[in-house]
C-alpha cells in the first residue's frame, strides 16, 4: 500500500535469498560497504525500520536485527523515536583488537591468494587499487 | 435473524433451475386439474411434493463437491450456514406455492375451472385451501428428514448408508402404517400417526442441525 | 515470535483417515505477522494440517488452537481465518464480483477498492465468469480475495499454483506488506523451495507425518553448515556442539550437514576440520527428507544413530 511518511533515502541492496546468508548480515555487509564508499554522510538519515523493510520486502524483524548490529559496531546511532543516522564518528577500537582483527583478514585473503596462484605483490596492487577506487567514489 | 444475501443467492444458486421447473409445473397442475385438489389423495401432488423436497437436498447436499467445500472453506459459522440453507429450502418452496395459493384463494382457479365448465366449481373451490395447508405441512416433515440425510450419508467411515436406509424406512413405516390407519378413519389413530411422523423430523431436523455443525469438509 | 502473540498453536495434533496415519503429534506455535512456510514432500500432510487449522477437519487426537480457541468444532471467529485449499473452487458460473460479495459478507474488514484494482491490475473484470479465467486467474482471484478480505491468518495452500513469476513476487511482496504492516500471519505450503527461501520467516519440515524442524530461516541460515571432517571423526565430538541432520563418506572425509547448537558455537572450528560453507535451504530440505542410503556398515553405528534424532 501507500506510505505517507517523507519519502526516504532509497536503499538498493539485492539481497541473495538463496546464498544460505543470513539476510540481516547481507544487508549489514551492503549498508557497511556505503558507508566505508562514503556514500552516506555522517548524520545522515537512513531509512526507517519500516520503509527499508518495506523496500527490500523483508521481515521488519531482519532490519531491526541488521540496524541493531550496525549499531552495536557503532556505524549507526539508532535514536528512539527519530530514526537511524549514520554516526558521526566511527568509535575507533583499541589498536590491539584493531590489528587482531585485520590480521584474521589477511590471512584469509593471502591463502584465498595462495590457492588461486597469485602472489603478495598482486595482493598488495589489488588493495590499493581497490582503496583508491574507494576514495574516488567520496 | 439476520441474513446475508450475498450468501443466500450464493446457495440458491443450484436451486434456481429446479425452482423454475417446479414453480410451472405446479402452477399449471392447480390452473388445469379439473378434478378438485385433496392433497393426501391426489397421488400425483405427494409424488411431486416427495421429489421437490428430495431434489431440493440433494442439490444443496453436494457435500463432496469443490464448490461445497469452498462455500464452507469460506469462514462463516456454521449457524449462519445451516440457516441459510434453510433459507434458500423455504425459498425453493415458497416460490413454487405462492402463486398456487393465488391461485386457488384469489379464486383464479374457481373461475378458470368454472369458465371451462367443470361442474364442480365453483361449487367446491372453499375446500381447497387445505390442499396448501397440507402440502406445505408434508414439505415440514419431509424436508428435515432429506436435509438430515446428506448430512448423515457425507460423514465419513461412519454413517454413509445409515442415512440412505432411515429415509427408506422411515418411508416403508408411512406407507404401511398409511395404509392399516386410513381404512380405520378413527381420528385419534390417524392424528397420533401424524403427531409421531412431525415428532421424528423435529427429532431429525435437530440432529441434523447438530451433525452440520461437525460436517468435515474435505476429508 | 517472543515479543508477539501467539495466533495458531497446535498440540500432539493427530489425525488419522480410516486407520492410516496422516499426521501424528503435531505441536506448532506461530505468532503474529510471521510467515510460515511448511514443507514436505506429496501427501506428507501438510493440506490436512491446513485443514485442520481452518477448522475443516476433525482432529483425531489433540488440539488447534487459533487465538486460544480451539478449532473444532469451527467457530464464530472463523472469519479472521482466509484460506485457499486444495480442491475447493466456487462454482464455474459465479462471476468474480460475486466471489468478493460473499467474501465481504463473512468479513466486516473486506478491501473493495483493494480487492478491486488487484483484480484489474491482472485483467481480471468483476463481471467475468469463473469458468472463463485462466488458471493463473483464478488462483489470483481467490488470493485477492483471501487478502482483501482483511483476515488476520492466510492459509495458504500452494498458493502459486499456476502464476508466473511476475505475479509470484508480486504476491510474496503483499504478504510481506500485510505481515509487516497489519501483524498478518500467514502458512504456506509449497513446493517451490527457492520462492520459500524468498518469503518465509519460519520453516516447518513434515516428513511422515511429523514435524521434523521447525526454526526461524534466518537462524537456519546462521546456524546450518555443511562441513568437511576428517574420516575418523567421531560424533562424540560433533554432537556437543552440532546436531547431525545428515552425513556421508567420501573417499577421504566425512560430509555432514550440521546445525550448531548456537550461534555462539557456529565459531568454532572442529579439529581437523577441512572445510565449511552454507547450505541453501533447498540443501537443508533434501537433507532432512531424502531417506538415507543404506552405506558402509562402519557409518551405521557412527553417526547413523545421532542422525534418528
Amino acid at each position: 500500500m501507500c506510505y505517507t511518511t517523507v519519502p526516504t533515502v532509497i536503499m538498493r541492496i539485492s539481497l541473495n535469498h538463496h546464498s544460505g546468508d543470513p539476510l540481516y548480515r547481507q544487508v549489514v555487509e551492503a549498508i557497511r560497504l556505503r558507508i566505508a564508499k562514503g556514500e552516506f554522510e555522517a548524520g545522515e538519515q537512513l531509512p526507517s525500520i519500516r520503509d527499508l523493510a518495506a523496500q527490500l520486502q523483508i521481515n521488519s524483524r531482519t532490519v531491526v536485527k541488521a540496524y541493531e548490529e550496525l549499531d552495536r559496531a557503532g556505524l549507526v546511532v539508532m535514536q528512539q523515536g527519530r530514526g537511524v543516522f549514520v554516526a558521526s564518528n566511527r568509535a575507533a577500537l583499541p589498536a590491539n583488537e584493531r590489528r587482531k582483527r585485520l590480521r584474521e583478514l589477511a590471512v584469509k585473503l593471502l591463502v584465498e591468494a595462495t590457492q588461486v596462484g597469485s602472489n603478495l605483490d598482486e595482493v598488495i596492487e589489488i588493495i590499493h587499487d581497490t582503496a583508491n577506487e574507494l576514495e574516488s567514489k567520496k | 435473524m439476520q441474513i446475508q444475501w450475498p450468501l443466500f443467492f450464493w446457495i440458491f444458486r443450484p436451486l434456481r433451475l429446479l425452482t423454475l421447473i417446479s414453480s410451472s409445473l405446479a402452477t399449471a397442475y392447480v390452473l388445469l386439474h379439473d378434478k378438485p385438489l385433496e392433497f393426501f389423495l391426489d397421488m400425483n401432488a405427494v409424488v411431486f411434493v416427495i421429489s421437490h423436497s428430495f431434489l431440493i437436498s440433494l442439490l444443496l447436499g453436494q457435500v463432496r463437491s469443490e464448490s461445497f467445500a469452498f462455500l464452507y472453506s469460506q469462514g462463516f459459522s456454521r449457524d449462519l450456514l445451516w440457516r441459510h440453507v434453510w433459507l434458500a429450502t423455504l425459498a425453493s418452496v415458497l416460490a413454487t406455492w405462492v402463486p398456487c395459493a393465488v391461485l386457488i384463494l384469489t379464486p383464479l382457479r374457481s373461475h378458470f375451472q368454472d369458465w371451462m365448465l367443470n361442474p364442480w366449481f365453483p361449487l367446491m373451490a372453499p375446500t381447497e385451501s387445505r390442499f396448501l395447508t397440507r402440502s406445505l405441512l408434508f414439505y415440514g416433515m419431509l424436508l428435515p428428514l432429506f436435509h438430515y440425510e446428506w448430512i448423515r450419508s457425507s460423514m465419513p467411515f461412519r454413517g454413509r448408508v445409515s442415512g440412505h436406509l432411515l429415509v427408506i424406512a422411515y418411508f416403508v413405516c408411512g406407507l404401511f402404517l398409511t395404509e392399516r390407519l386410513w381404512s380405520f378413519s378413527v381420528d385419534l389413530a390417524r392424528t397420533s400417526m401424524f403427531l409421531g411422523f412431525i415428532a421424528i423430523s423435529a427429532i431429525l431436523g435437530l440432529f441434523g442441525y447438530w451433525l452440520h455443525k461437525r460436517l468435515e469438509i474435505g476429508a | 515470535m517472543t515479543e508477539s502473540n501467539t495466533v495458531m498453536e497446535t498440540v500432539d495434533l493427530t489425525r488419522d483417515f480410516g486407520g492410516k496415519v496422516v499426521l501424528e503429534d503435531v505441536s506448532l506455535t506461530v505468532g503474529s505477522g510471521e510467515i510460515l512456510a511448511l514443507l514436505g514432500p506429496n501427501g506428507v500432510g501438510k493440506s490436512t494440517l491446513m485443514k485442520l487449522i481452518s477448522g475443516l477437519l476433525m482432529p483425531s487426537r489433540g488440539e488447534a488452537k487459533l487465538w486460544g480457541e480451539s478449532c473444532w468444532p469451527p467457530s464464530v471467529e472463523m472469519y479472521r481465518v482466509a484460506c485457499i485449499l486444495d480442491g475447493m473452487s466456487p462454482p464455474s458460473g459465479t462471476r468474480v464480483r460475486e466471489i468478493m460479495s460473499l467474501k465481504s459478507c463473512v468479513s466486516p474488514r473486506f478491501d473493495w477498492k483493494l480487492a478491486t484494482s488487484l483484480c484489474e491490475q491482472h485483467q481480471i473484470s468483476t463481471a467475468s465468469r469463473w469458468r472463463t479465467l485462466s488458471k493463473g486467474q483464478k488462483r489470483w482471484t481467490l488470493l485477492v480475495a483471501a487478502i482483501a478480505s482483511g483476515a488476520d491468518l492466510l492459509v495458504l495452500d500452494e498458493p502459486v499454483d499456476g502464476l508466473d513469476v511476475a505475479t509470484r513476487l508480486e504476491l510474496y511482496g503483499l504478504l510481506r506488506e500485510q505481515s509487516n504492516d497489519r501483524g498478518v500471519t500467514s502458512i504456506i505450503a509449497s513446493h517451490i523451495i527457492a520462492d520459500v527461501e524468498r518469503i518465509a520467516d519460519d520453516v516447518v519440515i513434515l516428513a511422515n507425518g511429523r514435524v521434523r524442524l521447525h526454526s526461524p530461516l534466518e537462524q537456519l541460515r546462521d546456524e546450518v553448515f555443511e562441513v568437511e571432517l576428517p574420516l575418523e571423526t567421531d560424533d562424540s565430538v560433533i554432537s556437543p556442539m552440532a546436531e547431525v541432520i545428515s552425513s556421508r563418506r567420501a573417499s577421504d572425509a566425512l560430509i555432514a550437514v550440521i546445525r550448531f547448537r548456537s550461534l555462539h558455537l557456529a565459531e568454532q572450528e572442529f579439529p581437523g576440520e577441512i572445510s565449511r560453507r552454507r547450505v541453501s535451504l533447498e540443501d537443508l530440505y533434501l537433507a532432512y527428507t531424502q531417506p538415507q542410503q543404506p552405506q558402509a556398515p562402519a557409518e551405521q553405528q557412527g553417526l547413523a544413530n545421532e542422525r534418528s534424532l
